[in-house]
């Protein structure tokens, strides 16, 4: 079957529509992630008006190029004005800038983009040959396994919340019951609509995703002062010999893409915690772990395989089982829905083709990214010095224009301000936005999950902890809510060991 | 100074925001309650789960602010609010909207643009001008001929 879906994806992604969008969607993906403030879930946001009406396939590889691109963007303002695109990128920083401020930023970019390149290639095999076992194994789930995932998911992201994890649940459940507004599948009641038809069909996603992301973006942007900060210099030689640098820790590459693609795949964890848990395994188990910090190398490369190893894996319970892992995910779903895909077990059955291209397109992007990254170099201080008083209103004057093309409502302006507005206030107060994106994407699926749970059993609501699936499923849950626990004890321990050895 | 202290305690957003989360949960809960049992039974849960939580979320936020009110970020509505940018621009964002409803997403746009990049901060006239301009006839060119999609046309035009 694997081979079936690689050659119909093959034929699928190899037209040159298709390559145009790849190389389209790698190169905005790039620049919008090298531009502060701007990270993977506003740049793939941005994009969603744009792929109304196009082909399955053309729409997804174009926002997976720009997923793709927007995290390795994120590393150009990192390296370069010591400002990481998105959290992503922030263990960038720590021996990129160094290298940068040694005249040395060619060599922490070429590293970079072959770094990226070579976490995506590995975390796309990763996808390639873990997808159809998952999705197969997912066929199993009834209702109830269904709900606990759900619940387990939004728990896990709430637990990594920034703030602390009270206030992720809070935002959970507001995203639940926004999530809720509209017409009841089951009962044919609207719930929340207060008799307006606008509210019917519910809130829009791609509208309530560009409230959340890019209007308090904005808001939050229009305090920032406009780049002030000198870009260091590159040289293009440099960025080669930094990226034949690569090949010389491959093994540092190849865990750090370990720790990315299993962190991606697990949900609310993504790109945030990968760059850094990478950073701290290449310097623990590094032989001078007193260097990382001055400039050297390793503590670009580890980081960057890391956070695009996530990108292919992170994509696996989003496709397979229609649950996204963050914002991101949530944002690509969005996405996948306006082209009428309808992400699940059953999709890898349903659209062998779009599986297929998906699994291809991932290969052809990361492959796009290293042509790209080499050869936009002399792009990249150019993109660095853009100024947010210019960023500001064209990236209102987009949002505007996507919150009203998706259903050609004038309310869904009105909306996207309103939910941009309290997303500002909670980002203020410390509650996680994608705890809400999360909360809002499976509050359907979540009630239906529950009230076919209830229908199906004799055992009312004792069900949920039905032995043994649904007991395995929350020991899982639990484990994975343990997991930062322990790998803190775990580098701890590390961390004293050395400190031992050295004295 | 004792009603600056309260004022101060009230007006940060650990405060407000849980507040008005509170108030939105609660006009939720009042709207599904008269629902048919299935309709409303996921609502009501997720709703006093979230509920609870909000109220223990504003007690720990009070406890906070008594203990530590130097670290709340507080909503900053005294000073010259004639200078916030953040005002201005939510200013804008509604205006635009009103705008785009009556006379259409372009002649709008060609009003905001160089309105909002002057408010916040760009003085370069030229400049201005030149970055409108030159993203005007790329939407255009992008969005409306290649890809096809319908801006919204004005309820004046």
């Amino acid at each position: 079957m694997l081979l079936e879906l690689l050659s119909t994806g093959l034929s699928a992604v190899f037209v040159p529509i298709n390559i145009v969008m790849g190389i389209i969607g790698t190169f905005l993906g790039l620049i919008l992630g090298a531009l502060p403030g701007i990270g993977p879930p506003l740049s793939v946001a941005l994009l969603l008006p744009l792929i109304f009406g196009m082909d399955p396939v053309t729409g997804t590889i174009l926002m997976i190029g720009v997923f793709n691109g927007s995290v390795y963007g994120g590393s150009i303002s990192a390296i370069l004005i010591n400002t990481p695109g998105e959290p992503g990128n922030v263990a960038t920083c720590f021996d990129g800038y160094p290298m940068a401020r040694q005249g040395r930023a060619g060599e922490a970019m070429g590293a970079s983009v072959v770094s990226s390149v070579l976490g995506g290639l590995i975390t796309s095999a990763f996808f390639i040959f873990l997808l159809v076992p998952i999705a197969k194994l997912s066929l199993k789930f009834g209702p109830s396994q269904m709900f606990l995932i759900i619940v387990l998911a939004l728990g896990t992201v709430s637990r990594l919340a920034t703030g602390s994890m009270l206030k992720g649940i809070i935002s959970s459940g507001i995203g639940i019951l926004l999530g809720l507004v509209g017409y009841d599948l089951m009962s044919g009641t609207s719930r929340f609509t207060f008799g307006y038809i606008y509210l019917k069909g519910g809130l829009d996603l791609v509208v309530a995703l560009i409230g959340w992301f890019a209007i308090t973006e904005l808001l939050f942007l229009v305090q920032m002062k406009g780049t002030t900060v000198s870009p260091a210099a590159l040289k293009a030689r440099s960025v080669f010999k930094g990226g034949k640098e690569v090949f010389k820790h491959l093994r540092l590459v190849g865990e750090s893409s370990l720790i990315g693609s299993f962190l991606g795949a697990l949900p609310g964890i993504g790109v945030a915690l990968a760059n850094l848990v990478a950073y701290g395994n290449a310097k623990s188990s590094s032989k001078h772990p007193e260097r990382f910090g001055t400039g050297i190398i390793e503590g670009v490369i580890a980081p960057e395989s890391a956070n695009n190893a996530v990108t292919g894996c992170s994509l696996i319970p989003t496709l397979a089982l229609g649950i996204p892992g963050g914002a991101t995910l949530a944002v690509i779903l969005g996405g996948l829905m306006i082209l009428g895909v309808t992400p699940g077990p059953r999709l890898v059955n349903e659209d062998p083709r779009l599986i297929g291209s998906i699994m291809v397109s991932l290969i052809l992007v990361n492959l796009i990214l290293l042509v790209i990254g080499f050869g936009l170099v002399s792009v990249y201080q150019l993109i660095t010095r853009v100024r947010t008083g210019y960023l500001i209103p064209v990236i209102l004057a987009i949002c505007y224009f996507g919150a009203y093309i998706t259903r050609h409502y004038v309310a869904d302006i009105f909306f996207m301000i309103v939910l941009g507005f309290l997303a500002y206030g909670m980002r203020k107060a410390q509650y996680s936005i994608p705890c809400m994106v999360l909360g809002f994407v499976l509050a359907k699926m979540l009630e239906e999950n529950f009230h076919k749970s209830l229908l199906i059993s004799d055992k009312g609501y004792f069900i949920f902890i039905e032995w043994p699936s649904n007991i395995l499923i929350i020991l899982i849950g639990v484990a994975v809510y343990l997991l930062p626990v322990f790998s803190r004890g775990i580098r701890e321990m590390r961390l004293k060991r050395y400190s031992g050895d050295a004295s | 100074m004792k009603n600056t202290r309260w004022k101060d305690q009230l007006l940060n957003y650990e405060i407000i925001v849980p507040i008005t989360m509170i108030i939105f949960v609660i006009v939720f809960i009042i709207d599904v309650y008269d629902l048919p049992k299935v309709a409303k039974r996921t609502p009501l849960l997720v709703g006093f789960i979230t509920l609870a939580l909000l109220f223990i979320q504003t007690c720990i936020s009070i406890l906070k602010d008594l203990k530590d009110s130097e670290k709340i970020e507080k909503i900053k509505i005294s000073g010259n609010l004639i200078k916030n940018k953040t005002l201005h621009l939510l200013l804008i964002m509604i205006l635009y909207g009103g705008g785009m409803y009556c006379f259409g997403f372009f002649p709008s746009t060609i009003v905001m643009l160089p309105i909002t990049m002057w408010v916040v901060g760009e003085k370069g006239v030229i400049k201005i001008i030149l970055v409108s301009g030159i993203f005007l006839i790329m939407f255009y060119v992008f969005f409306i001929k290649v890809f096809g999609l319908e801006p919204l046309g004005g309820a004046f035009l």
